[in-house]
């Protein structure tokens, strides 16, 4: 394009003007109109040209780096999260700028059918406790993951849970206080798949297995704040003596085998979806009272665990954890917990 | 147009005897519109799938009726037409036997030229090693009603079960015009335990394996060239994938060295490595990731923590690294957690 516009300027230039005499003037505005129209149609043709060719680059490049900009709008406009708000907690007044509830996640999920979240809080004034906790996967199919229904024994809450994340989307958690005050916490997760992605592992092992279950117990660690504020031995081996006294915190991981269905997964021998088969609900009863009750949906992984600390008032409590699926299966196991001591080893 | 005309003394046609005028309308109805369709045809004439003189195939040969195509250490673009998996042929007295068949139909149809180069013998059967779309989306370049696919007694399903969403995902990444043609390939006959085939002169014993590197492994025996077809049960340089079970996958690789072949094809790197020997780096992960997982589940850490630290020695030593071992680490870390 811009050869044969050098070309017109040329000619301009040149022999073409002295073929005229009196209506030279006139020739050169009625060429310098079509000059004109010829440079704005060179434009507009440069233009197509230069999409045309822009798309195939971009097509070349980074599939990540195509979807960038749609990223940006989400976090900026997030349209979703107002809906789901006012669908969930009406028109209550969320604080979400505190530094009560932390949560980590993955920027980018390694495998969006295993994202692990994890949800702490601290402490709150005497006399407040969470009473429920809400997990929501904002562009999720079905956005709440688990609604945590929590006893004031667990303490200060130190959570963590595994879930799918089907497209990228903010992950929050909601925390009500039991005087009805709301909290949130959110991170952004960049994730595909999650709820769609088949069964990765040899599914027809993971049926045979369903509802088996494990206990894992920990030494509660404190926590990276908590060392922070410690400053020498001295500090350290109080945290410890608080740690080993009675109602001792203690830190445990429930596991259950189960496909958890999201009725996302395509079979293709039947061409039908694979009917959702997941965990409705998981019932944590320590030394026969209610700790923790979960209302789990699709975006619990596959093989779902709950590990959280809770205040025990025993030396070995007994765990007992009770799983029901949407085909009203129940599968339940009791154990007794290591002293403190004998984890310690 | 007339007054004009009137007003500066001017004969109808002198407009339009001007050259300038002429020239102008030249441009704009002749080149403008001849380029646009130069510009359109050039970009018509580069096809997605380019033919095997425009862009070189690369099947080389690495032993004696044994062709060969090298992956790259890639993962899909359009720029690599998929073609990021060892693929390959054995060539025996009567016909040819396909070792997997390439990350597209595009991939499949340019090895399946490639493979006419170098042999006009039948191909009597297409050996797909598992079902990651890197090694099998090629199926539909050797589909003729002659030859028979054959893969591990779990690979229907896993077809069945993934086949779709590879393509659906590997098209939003590479554009439509790579994967044009691209189907998922069920084998029409599978194999439980061994199966032997002989392409004349040269016998073949087929292997499926237990959940390891994924729940459909598949290796091929070249019992007189001793070559051990490892398919992805052994990586080199391209950091290896656990889709199955680091366990199971561990176990099998003690299985495999009993089999009496001097040199293995693996399924990324190589091409042509000495065996058992071959396997040594990839043992060595595998050996470093439980090991790490282990510890650090011992200890309580979080899969969040082994994410970021198993197997983090490693990291130098193979490519892909980052885009595979956290995922690694969170599949193993999830089955190592049930110990």
């Amino acid at each position: 394009m811009n050869m044969s516009c050098k070309a017109l300027t040329y000619k301009n230039s040149g022999s073409g003007l002295k073929h005229f005499d009196s209506g030279a003037l006139i020739y050169k505005q009625k060429i310098s109109r079509l000059l004109a129209c010829c440079l704005i149609a060179a434009a507009f043709t440069a233009t197509t040209f230069t999409s045309l060719t822009g798309r195939n680059t971009v097509m070349a490049a980074d599939p990540v780096a195509k979807a960038a900009p749609a990223v940006k709008q989400v976090i900026e406009e997030d349209p979703v999260w107002p809906e789901l708000k006012t669908e969930l907690f009406e028109s209550r007044a969320i604080n979400s700028e505190n530094s009560l509830l932390t949560m980590e996640a993955p920027y980018r999920a390694h495998d969006a059918a295993l994202v692990p979240i994890v949800i702490k809080a601290n402490q709150f004034k005497p006399g407040q406790y969470i009473k429920a906790l809400t997990l929501v996967v904002d562009n999720n199919p079905v956005p709440v993951a688990a609604v945590f229904d929590l006893s004031p024994k667990l303490g200060p809450l130190h959570l963590e849970t595994r879930i799918r994340i089907n497209q990228y989307s903010y992950v929050r958690a909601i925390a009500e206080m039991n005087d009805g005050s709301l909290f949130m916490v959110a991170k952004y997760v960049k994730a595909a798949g999650g709820c769609s992605a088949p069964a990765m592992k040899d599914m027809e092992a993971r049926i045979a297995a369903i509802g088996r279950m494990k206990l894992r117990q920990f030494t509660a660690k404190p926590d990276m704040k908590s060392d922070e504020h410690s400053s020498g031995d001295m500090a350290k081996s109080d945290t410890a003596k608080q740690l080993q006294s009675t109602p001792a915190q203690r830190e445990i991981q429930l596991m259950v085998r189960h496909p958890n269905y999201s009725g996302m997964q395509l079979n293709q021998e039947t061409g039908y979806y694979i009917p959702a088969h997941y965990v409705e609900k998981i019932t944590v009863n320590i030394d026969g009272e209610q700790l923790m009750k979960v209302d789990g949906a699709i975006s619990l992984s596959e093989d779902p665990i709950i590990r959280f600390r809770f205040q025990a008032a025993t030396e070995q409590p007994t765990v007992k954890l009770i799983v029901t699926d949407t085909k009203k299966q129940t599968f339940e196991t009791e154990w007794k917990m290591k002293s403190p001591s004998e984890l310690g080893s | 147009m007339k007054s004009w005309r009137r007003q500066n003394h001017l004969k109808r046609g002198d407009l339009r005897r001007n050259p300038l005028y002429k020239t102008i309308l030249a441009i704009f109805f002749l080149i403008i519109p001849l380029g646009t369709l130069m510009v359109q045809a050039a970009e018509t004439a580069t096809p997605a799938c380019p033919s095997l003189e425009q862009r070189p195939f690369n099947l080389k040969q690495v032993a004696k009726g044994v062709y060969l195509r090298k992956g790259r250490h890639e993962t899909f673009t359009k720029d690599n037409l998929n073609a990021i998996a060892n693929i390959g042929l054995i060539i025996g007295d009567t016909s040819v036997a396909v070792i997997d068949t390439g990350g597209s139909f595009c991939d499949g149809s340019r090895f399946h030229k490639a493979l006419r180069q170098v042999t006009d013998k039948p191909i009597s059967h297409v050996i797909n090693t598992h079902v990651h779309p890197d090694h099998n989306l090629g199926n539909a370049a050797f589909v003729n009603g002659k030859s028979i696919f054959i893969g591990h007694k779990n690979l229907p399903r896993a077809v069945a079960d993934k086949g779709q969403i590879y393509i659906e995902n590997i098209t939003r990444i590479v554009g439509k015009d790579v994967m044009a043609g691209t189907k998922s390939i069920p084998p029409s006959v599978t194999v439980t335990d061994e199966m032997k085939l002989n392409l004349g002169n040269r016998p073949l014993t087929l292997m499926a394996l237990p959940t390891s590197h994924t729940n459909q492994d598949l290796v091929v025996f070249d019992e007189s060239q001793k070559i051990l077809w490892s398919g992805d049960l052994v990586f080199h340089e391209h950091t290896p994938v656990v889709d199955g079970s680091l366990l199971g996958w561990q176990t099998v690789m003690e299985r495999l060295a009993k089999i009496p072949a001097t040199h293995l094809i693996p399924g990324h790197g190589g091409p042509w490595l000495p065996w058992p020997e071959g396997a040594t780096d990839q043992i060595r992960y595998l050996n470093k990731l439980a090991t790490d997982l282990r510890r650090i589940i011992s200890n309580g850490g979080t899969m969040l923590e082994a994410q970021k630290q198993a197997a983090k020695e490693e990291e130098e030593k193979w490519k892909l690294f980052e885009e595979f071992n956290p995922r690694n680490a969170s599949a193993a870390f999830a089955e190592l957690e049930w110990e």
